[in-house]
């Protein structure tokens, strides 16, 4: 008898065919596509996770009539929406300043912005919840000291400082966006204009603001959503002002109702990740085929415009941003958490910091948080590889799915995420045992810095030439001897410097272990958190410091690991570890992964 | 024995064809080259038989070993396949040095550490780089580094050597020195080549055999002379630089050879040899410039063609006259030690030249009729240059 046997599609290297690409697209649809399944199943249904329920739509009729859900919805609105237009405008001036005059100090702007982008939001949150506190925040008491009055110049529990916030963090990497986009402005179509008569100003109004529309569009949009899922900054500044954002409305439905209203909190949850997602696919269908075409980018001379003595006024400009985003903020964290307690002002001591070192806890939660960040990170580094390896050298349609399942974390505020994880893992029975363990908060950790991490290795990716890996394929090297051996080496300079980025937006992320953590193993942030909202908020000061310097260390280490393996790989400047040093300068959106550019990382 | 054996490799992407149906017999040894314009499904081949892509039918052997087969579902991957290969872009590892990339191979194959280190000084010795052995790879210069690609890609010995387009990159006079080296080390190391380009010199001097492909199919495949001088088709004569190919029909048959009258006009053109079919068959005749002979004088003859020049350029080594005969525009070319028989004015645009050209030097081709005007219709005046 003759058996006709198919044989299966040969496949020239990892990931080619479908079939390679199989175990991913499982691990992608269990890590970023059940939470949401869950989340939609558990909308539906009318018991906490675990209990049995029956289906119903109990939990939208009462979410959806509820007024208040809508004056959150009108909250989100004008946080995001507020936020992103000052973060533009600010952006737009600074980019204008640093690229095009010849304003003092538009050099230290760069720099700062990329260490604004670093700095995790619970730190803005927690600081300018100092610096703003109505009766001890510094910037009050200065106030007083100096004009003698017994008024209140700024209370950061209010709009006003959730808007402040929201622009300084937000004009940082709208900056970073638009600075490459501004020095690319093909200078003949702003010199066509100056020949035909129009003013300098007028050619910066009518020419280079409409040329950049698309990239300000894009901007604009990102903002938005960024703006949408934020969750630390209106918690701190917002909850005690009575002013409700989605995220934090979630939450509450679930740390404030007893029971906890899980049915509310995911339908509420359903409405925001669809908002975000309408808002994500406009940004893909206007802008991610679009490509900017008169930003050539070929003309980088730098003519700088001398602009006279309001030159002055733009390095004004410059340093109130500086104070506002950098230096205030630092300064009330330090001296805060200097205080035995916050506010007793004169005396200094490091009270709060033996305390901390003396309490088992918070020694635990730091060693957890480190533990955490660092194979947390690693994971999400090497499954980003992985996936954006997978995504470029695929040549079937199932990369389609995978690069669109990538695109599901992006598209879930971190509060809705850990929800959905608590879903997953208190409902599926084999699960339900590592509910509250480390490892699911380190799922949900992972899965929130997949965004970042999938966008600072696919640049070095994209860098390394096909060619590269066929020779070694030809050499007489297996699959996975070239990814280790030709592969890996090549973008190691920049999946070091994504691990250390992600580790950092790990350790400060508030919004994955307030729902999943248990009191057993909290996280730094958590108990940042818990010590700020119970009162101790000069010890939280000192337990954030301690996180800053242990970022400063992890710095200092980074770029000494990273200037010795850039100088080992090659002695003139190299394609691949230029490319690596993650720069957010020359990055327009989020876009499929087949094709994207590198977006600022850390920019939730 | 064999080196190659190609047999109905047929390469599809998506919905388009890439190659078509090509078969292809390669001696140990031998050196052949892949010729034909971007698209013509060249590179695709090489890529086939170094295992890089998998062909969609048809079957290849290598060493008298089947590395693809359609019907037994053989695949063998390019680690195993003992192949060697050069690429457009040098491909080397900048994290390595130029000893770590020549010795790659070797250290894949687990040859020891000495013997490694002694076959890739020899090997770098015979590119002339032995002095740059512990540099960074990608701190040479362009030449260089291709002389290190070549290196690693022999190191090793392998059975079949591949080259894609391995001097495309380089600059003209190292290109004809690298040409030169490689040519040297196939004859040194006594292995069989396969050797992709659309550079129709290189692939003439480099070549035991010369396959032209075009559209995935293989147009001609002969040695560089045969090609040179007698193309079977219109596409061959163009690539292999005929600078005239007139469609027509045949004429008078004639003891020897026979005449061909070029479609729409009433010149007609003598060819040795035997006609490819009755008075009216479908016929082409192709000739290079070189070969055609100026004169200025009127001297009407059955052999000779009498037209007005339309263009002449001045090239230094020579003289193009682009010349309208009767309707048929006729390439010519007046070497510069020539240009004495002429009067200051006599090669300028608007004279009247006879032109003639001998029987022998002229191509007879199937006609391809209305069909193929794309490759054989006359080129613009502005490219009489070329």
């Amino acid at each position: 008898m003759v058996t006709v046997r198919r044989p299966r599609t040969p496949s020239t290297g990892p990931f080619t065919t479908a079939r390679g690409l199989l175990p991913l697209i499982v691990v992608s649809v269990f890590l970023f596509a059940l939470p949401i399944v869950m989340l939609i199943i558990g909308a539906f249904r009318n018991a906490p996770p675990g209990l049995p329920a029956q289906w119903s739509l109990d939990a939208f009729g009462r979410t959806y009539t509820d007024p208040d859900s809508y004056t959150t919805l009108g909250n989100s609105a004008m946080l995001s929406g507020g936020g992103t237009i000052l973060a533009t405008v600010v952006a737009l001036l600074l980019a204008f300043l640093v690229s095009r005059t010849n304003t003092p100090l538009r050099r230290l702007v760069t720099v700062a912005m990329v260490l604004v982008v670093a700095l995790p939001p619970l730190f803005y949150a927690i600081s300018w919840g100092m610096l703003g506190n109505p009766a001890i925040g510094m910037l009050n008491t200065v106030w007083r000291d100096l004009t003698g009055s017994d008024g209140t110049l700024f209370n950061a529990n209010s709009w006003a400082g959730l808007l402040l916030v929201a622009m300084v963090k937000g004009a940082a990497f709208s900056y970073l966006l638009l600075l490459g986009p501004f020095r690319a402005i093909d200078r003949s179509l702003e010199e066509a204009a100056q020949v035909s008569g129009a003013g300098r100003l007028r050619t910066l109004l009518g020419i280079d603001l409409v040329v950049l529309a698309p990239a300000i569009t894009g901007v604009v949009i990102l903002n938005f959503v960024i703006g949408l899922e934020s969750f630390e900054v209106p918690l701190f500044l917002g909850t005690p002002a009575g002013i409700d954002v989605f995220s934090t409305q979630i939450y509450a439905y679930i740390s404030d109702s007893t029971p906890a209203d899980y049915g509310s909190a995911s339908a509420l949850s359903l409405l925001l990740v669809a908002l975000v997602m309408l808002l994500v696919l406009v940004q893909y269908k206007v802008l991610g085929r679009r490509k900017y075409t008169t930003v050539s980018g070929k003309s980088y001379r730098t003519d700088v415009w001398d602009i006279g003595a309001w030159k002055w006024l733009g390095a004004a400009f410059i340093v109130a941003y500086l104070l506002l985003a950098i230096l205030l903020p630092l300064l009330q964290l330090v001296l805060g958490s200097l205080q035995p307690f916050f506010g007793g002002a004169g005396v200094y001591s490091l009270g709060n910091y033996q305390a901390l070192f003396n309490d088992p806890a918070t020694v635990t939660a730091l060693r957890t948080t480190l533990i955490v960040a660092l194979v947390g990170g690693l994971i999400a580094m090497a499954l980003a590889l992985l996936i954006v390896y997978a995504i470029a050298h695929n040549e079937s349609r199932w990369r389609r799915v995978l690069d669109l399942l990538t695109w599901l974390p992006w598209a879930v505020p971190g509060v809705v995420l850990s929800l959905g994880i608590a879903w997953t893992y208190v409902s599926i029975p084999g699960l339900r045992n590592l509910y509250g363990s480390i490892i699911v908060v380190m799922t949900g950790l992972v899965v929130a810095a997949i965004p970042i991490a999938t966008r600072s290795v696919q640049p070095a990716i994209g860098q390394i030439t096909r060619e590269l890996e066929e020779a070694s394929r030809v050499s007489g090297a297996p699959p996975m001897r070239m990814f280790f051996g030709i592969v890996l080496p090549l973008i190691m300079p920049s999946f070091l410097a994504g691990w250390f980025v992600v580790a950092i937006v790990i350790s400060g992320n508030l919004a994955i272990p307030i729902l999943l953590s248990s009191a057993q193993n909290p996280t730094v942030p958590l108990m940042v958190y818990e010590l700020y909202t119970q009162g101790q908020t000069s010890r939280a000061a000192a337990l954030f410091v301690v996180v800053l310097g242990a970022l400063l260390i992890g710095l200092i280490v980074m770029g000494g690991l990273s200037a010795l393996l850039r100088r080992r790989i090659t002695g003139r400047p190299d394609p691949v570890a230029e490319a690596a040093t993650v720069d957010p300068g020359n990055a327009p959106l989020p876009q499929p992964l087949e094709r994207t550019e590198p977006e600022p990382v850390g920019s939730r | 024995m064999s080196g190659v054996k190609i047999d109905g490799l047929v390469k599809e992407f998506g919905g388009s064809t890439a190659v078509e149906h090509l078969d292809l017999d390669i001696v140990p040894g031998e050196f052949v080259t892949l010729l034909g314009p971007s698209g013509c499904g060249k590179t695709t081949t090489l890529r086939c038989l170094a295992g890089l892509e998998v062909p969609t039918r048809g079957e290849i052997s290598i060493a008298d070993r089947v590395v693809y087969s359609a019907t037994s579902g053989t695949f063998v991957p390019p680690d195993k396949r003992d192949i060697g290969m050069v690429f457009q872009s040098y491909g080397l590892w900048p994290h390595m040095t130029v000893a770590g990339n020549v010795g790659y191979p070797l250290k894949l194959a687990k040859v020891a550490k000495p013997q490694a280190r002694e076959q890739v000084v020899d090997m770098l010795d015979r590119v002339g780089l032995a002095e740059r052995i512990d540099q960074m790879a990608t701190s040479l210069s362009g030449g260089q580094q291709q002389r290190v690609a070549l290196a690693r890609a022999m190191v090793n010995r392998p059975t079949l050597m591949l080259f894609d387009e391995p001097l495309s990159n380089l600059d003209a006079k190292l290109r004809l020195s690298m040409r030169a080296q490689i040519r040297e080390l196939h004859d040194q190391l006594g292995t069989t080549s396969v050797y992709v380009t659309h550079d129709q010199e290189e692939a003439i001097a480099l070549a035991d055999r010369v396959v032209v492909m075009n559209m995935g199919r293989i147009e001609q495949v002969g040695s560089p002379r045969e090609l040179y001088r007698r193309p079977a088709s219109a596409f061959v004569a163009d690539f292999m630089g005929f600078q005239n190919i007139l469609q027509g029909t045949v004429g008078d048959v004639l003891a020897g050879g026979y005449v061909v009258g070029v479609t729409g006009t009433n010149t007609a053109v003598r060819v040795a040899g035997a006609a490819p079919g009755p008075a009216g068959t479908p016929a082409a005749v192709a000739f290079r410039a070189s070969h055609v002979c100026v004169n200025a004088e009127r001297s009407p003859d059955a052999s000779t063609l009498t037209g007005r020049i339309k263009a002449s350029t001045y090239l230094g080594s020579c003289m193009r006259v682009l010349v309208d005969v009767g309707g048929a525009l006729v390439r010519a070319q007046v070497d510069e030690g020539e240009l004495h028989r002429f009067g200051p004015d006599d090669l300028s645009p608007g004279h009247e030249v006879t032109l003639s050209v001998p029987a022998a030097q002229v191509v007879g081709l199937p006609g391809d009729g209305p069909a193929a005007a794309g490759v054989t219709a006359p080129r613009l005046p502005a490219a009489v240059a070329g």
